[in-house]
């Protein structure tokens, strides 16, 4: 079984959740800024009319207002008017207008008529009737006042910053100053500033009416950023957008009415205004007086559609994803039930057990494909294991009986040395290492009427069980044929002619075959093609014995083979072999070849036989390496003492 | 038993009663301008008992832009005032015998500011320019520093507003450290807008805010007089470290008095209080500098603004009875 956590259910419930819910928050989320940008737009189009609107109201009153002054200063400009004419204008004027509460007319010194120094008539209204007084020095010392003296000095109408009423500090006026000018001693020049006056409370009233969602609203900050108007009444008069700033410790406030008193206006977000929430704030300059209108709509009524729409789609979306992990994991039961089933029946294979059922899929989707298959492959696999078993056991079999060859073939061979310890004119040594199991090669030797030891060193063609049976042919053919009056060369001659006769496997075989004279040294020998043994003296000069250009034995019927001789001297080593050592080849397919051979030959003259051969073989066998060894490897070595003096 | 427990109980009790309000010494004190943090001290004495806590029964008359504070004292309709130092060298230059008991202001909150880029980087670029001056003891200051650089300068009165410098028409004007000054930072001028010129850094440090009595007074109430002192600085010190509640106050003497104001202007102004009350090491709290003082009255002399030769010793009486 599978763990929850690798089941496939599991991993394509979470790969498919994961990209959905990654494409749907891609979706959402770029569909919710849009939205949102949409809604902000709107709202700032929205705040942008309404704002623009009630700055018109407000402006067109003003603008009658400042019609009074302009008026009045043209007249004064224009028309010598005295002193009671002047008053009664000032008091129609005053009259007529709904909203001015009060009208000034501020004199320069010794600018009016026959008037010695300041004289300034100013009308207002007082609970429905006019009054009329005369600001004079020094507690009504109007000439440094701000309304009187900024518009004399910049030589320009102004609104005065709004101020409490004198009397009364429940009422917030504000004044709109305008200079007029007079021609004295044939200069032009301020004569003075013509003011009037009105009180705010309507401002109040338009700006409240601003509504916005459900909490909306506008204030209204004057030229230095005054409150003017605000919800909150205590900030009227009392606060500047600056000093709101100061205490909530907010830089956007403050940043923002920089940018109001210089006359701008923009839709701007305000994150916790005041401490509480975040508002969207729209403001427009009033172009009559340099104040500044704002509007605020508070962020969450502004995206309150937009969030609950947020929140349902969302809930269904939460939904709509709990039904796909059901729907997936459906799905994936119904595929994975019969792989599982295939898997619990592919272990049961697995643990040998070949007669399990594979489970029935009737689908023919991709499943049912791999039952089929599996099914298909236990078969095979089935059939195949028992063709295995039966070629292992024909193995084992063939492998057992190689070996027993083997055994009896080393069997035939003379393995005891010394062979003769109670002799001291000759000493033996042969080492014979199979290339396979059953080998070609072979040696033999023995002593015949205390004179003559016989030797012979061969190789059979072909390898195997096939070259190891012509071997052992040969071996006892040659000793049976030995006899000690027969010349060596008419032994072989024989052996050859038995060979040769009912030789239908082609089989042959080179033999150096030889006899030395225990009393005299000297060697007889045949050799029917077999490498020429070399003659290592004591001294570790090395010979070769003379060739005799004979063939392999058991190829020509009849053949005469010769008979050759060399006399050995004493201590004198004859070294036999086969080509299994000259013709070793090393991992660079060189061979080890006579040169090398006959190199280290000259080094043993020292060595005793059975050094001698141990240390030949154990030569070819390291220049091969890790090379395989190609052909059976076999060396003989016949050592010659000379016979001491019998005393 | 229990009786006698609760009877001797109450006759403690009686016996560590504080003074009745028939005990009280009663004493009239009329600040020089309106009820704002600049007179803190004052109302946290008064609201927070400090005043009965002395024996005194203390009435805050209500000072503003019409009432001079020494024109009351000389007219006897207060009996402690608060003033600047010019303005009481001038009136005892004028034979009224007042004295100084107490100096609470010790660095001068008046300055000079103009706005940056406009020109003006230092007082000598004020020569020719256009400069806002408040009226009478306002100007002295001035005067004496355009006479010592000898700036020929353009004065303008300067009313109750700054809108004469706000709108450009004056380069330069007067502010107060704890009152204009953040004003025109609640107007939106930021402190790199600005570019402020402070007396005391043309050696023409005058302490401003000190309360006067007239000498024949103090004499005969020096008690009640050393008490007010005492009660008076108490209540600044209370007042220095209980902002929020002194500030509570304040705002409701402004209301009351219908002042347009904001609690944060007032936090300001107060802060700025404690900083000028702090006198030079070796003075103590309330204590007239004879140093400031001879430089006052030599400049007050020097500007003819007085004539008579005012001693520190007899204008100054410090509240332990040395002067």
């Amino acid at each position: 079984m599978v763990s929850l956590r690798n089941s496939l259910a599991v991993k394509l419930v979470a790969s498919i959740i994961t990209v959905s819910g990654a494409i749907f928050l891609y979706i959402f989320g770029s569909n919710f800024y849009r939205s949102r940008e949409i809604l902000v737009t709107n709202a700032r189009s929205n705040a942008r009319h309404l704002a623009s609107a009630t700055v018109n109201k407000i402006e067109i009153t003003l603008s009658n207002v400042e019609q009074i002054p302009y008026t009045l200063a043209y007249h004064l400009e224009h028309s010598s008017l005295t002193e009671n004419e002047l008053l009664t204008l000032l008091q129609n004027v005053t009259a007529s207008s709904k909203e001015v509460t009060g009208v000034t007319v501020a004199f320069e010194p010794d600018m009016f008529l026959g008037v010695k120094g300041e004289y300034a008539p100013y009308v207002y209204k007082n609970n429905g009737n006019l009054k009329t007084v005369f600001l004079k020095q020094p507690e009504n010392y109007y000439r440094i006042k701000d309304w009187y003296l900024i518009p004399k000095e910049r030589l320009e109408p102004m609104w005065s910053e709004p101020y409490y009423n004198v009397d009364n500090n429940s009422k917030i006026l504000a004044t709109f100053s305008v200079p007029f000018y007079m021609i004295k001693n044939g200069r032009r020049m301020c004569a003075g500033i013509v003011s009037a006056e009105i009180d705010l409370h309507w401002l109040e009233q338009i700006v409240k009416n601003v509504k916005l969602y459900q909490n909306g609203y506008a204030f209204l900050i004057s030229h230095d950023g005054t409150f003017v108007t605000h919800p909150q009444k205590d900030f009227i008069m009392n606060e500047t957008i600056f000093s709101v700033a100061e205490r909530y410790n907010d830089l956007d406030v403050r940043k923002f009415g920089k940018d109001a008193l210089k006359g701008n206006s923009d839709f701007v977000f305000l994150k916790q205004f005041l401490d509480k929430k975040n508002i969207w704030l729209y403001y427009v300059p009033l172009l009559t007086n340099d104040w500044s209108l704002g509007v605020i709509i508070p962020d969450k009524e502004l995206m309150a559609d937009l969030n609950s729409l947020t929140r349902y789609i969302l809930f269904y979306n939460l939904v709509g994803a709990i039904l796909l992990i059901f729907a997936i994991a459906f799905l994936a039961r119904r595929i994975t039930r019969p792989i599982t089933k295939l898997a619990a029946a592919t272990d049961q294979i697995a643990a040998g057990n070949f007669d399990v059922e594979i489970p029935e899929t009737k689908s023919k989707d991709e499943v049912g494909h791999l039952a089929a298959s599996f099914n298909f492959m236990k078969t095979s696999l089935r059939q195949y294991i028992k063709n295995l078993m039966d070629t292992t056991v024909a193995k084992q079999k063939m492998e057992s009986e190689l070996k027993i060859a083997h055994e009896i073939q080393m069997g035939i061979l003379p393995k005891i040395f010394p062979p003769f310890p109670d002799r001291n004119e000759f000493d033996i040594f042969a080492v014979i290492e199979p290339a396979k199991e059953v080998g070609g090669d072979f040696y033999d030797f023995y002593l015949l009427e205390n004179s003559y030891v016989y030797f012979t060193i061969g190789d059979v063609s072909g390898k195997g069980v096939p070259a190891s049976l012509f071997m052992a042919v040969t071996k006892t053919l040659i000793k049976a044929s030995t006899s000690i009056e027969l010349p060596l060369n008419e032994i072989i001659s024989k052996v050859n002619n038995d060979l040769c006769n009912e030789n239908d496997s082609f089989m042959f075989v080179t033999i150096f075959f030889g006899r030395i004279n225990i009393k005299t040294g000297e060697v007889e020998y045949v050799n029917a093609g077999h490498n020429l043994p070399y003659v290592v003296s004591t001294n570790g000069q090395l010979k070769s014995v003379a060739k005799t250009g004979d063939i392999a034995v058991g190829i020509v019927e009849n053949y005469q083979y010769q008979l050759e001789k060399v006399t050995l001297t004493d201590g004198d080593k004859l070294f036999l072999f086969t080509d299994g050592i000259t013709e070793a080849l090393n991992v660079s397919n060189e061979l080890y070849s006579d040169r090398r051979l006959e190199a280290f030959l000259k080094t043993q003259g020292a060595s005793s036989v059975k050094e001698l051969v141990v240390n030949s073989v154990k030569a070819a066998k390291e220049f091969s390496g890790e090379a395989p060894q190609s052909d059976d490897i076999t060396a003989f070595v016949v050592k010659w003492i000379k016979p001491k003096k019998e005393a | 038993m229990k009786k006698v427990f609760v009877l001797s109980l109450f006759f403690i009790s009686t016996c560590f009663i504080t003074p009745q309000q028939s005990d009280l010494t009663h004493l009239r004190f009329l600040p020089h301008w309106i009820p704002q943090a600049q007179f803190a001290g004052f109302i946290i004495a008064y609201e927070k008992g400090i005043y009965k806590k002395y024996g005194l029964d203390v009435e805050l008359l209500t000072g503003g832009p019409t009432r001079s504070s020494l024109d009351w004292l000389t007219e006897k309709k207060t009996d402690l005032a608060d003033a600047w130092l010019t303005s009481a060298l001038q009136v005892r230059d004028k034979n009224v015998k007042l004295v100084n008991i107490c100096q609470l202001i010790q660095k001068s909150a008046l300055m000079l500011v103009a706005k940056k880029g406009k020109g003006i980087n230092s007082l000598s670029d004020m020569n020719g320019k256009k400069v806002a001056l408040w009226q009478k003891d306002f100007q002295i200051q001035a005067n004496a520093l355009f006479e010592k650089y000898q700036l020929r300068v353009k004065p303008y009165p300067l009313s109750e507003t700054q809108d004469i410098f706000i709108r450009d028409v004056v380069d330069v004007t007067s502010v107060m450290l704890y009152n204009e000054y953040h004003l025109l930072k609640n107007f939106g001028y930021d402190d790199s807008d600005l570019i402020i010129f402070r007396f005391q850094d043309y050696d023409l440090n005058f302490p401003e805010d000190g309360i006067y009595v007239l000498d024949d007074f103090y004499k005969q109430n020096k008690k009640a007089c050393d008490d007010f002192i005492t009660a008076t600085l108490e209540g600044w010190r209370y007042a220095f470290e209980h902002e929020n509640e002194t500030l509570q106050l304040v705002m409701k003497y402004l209301t009351k008095a219908k002042y347009a104001a904001n609690e944060m202007h007032q936090r300001w102004m107060l802060r700025q209080m404690n900083k000028l009350f702090q006198p030079e090491s070796g003075q103590k709290l309330g204590e007239l500098s004879e140093h400031d003082f001879d430089n006052v009255v030599q400049i007050l002399k020097e500007s003819k603004n007085i004539h008579s030769n005012i001693q520190y010793k007899e204008f100054y009486r410090s509240p332990n009875g040395k002067p």
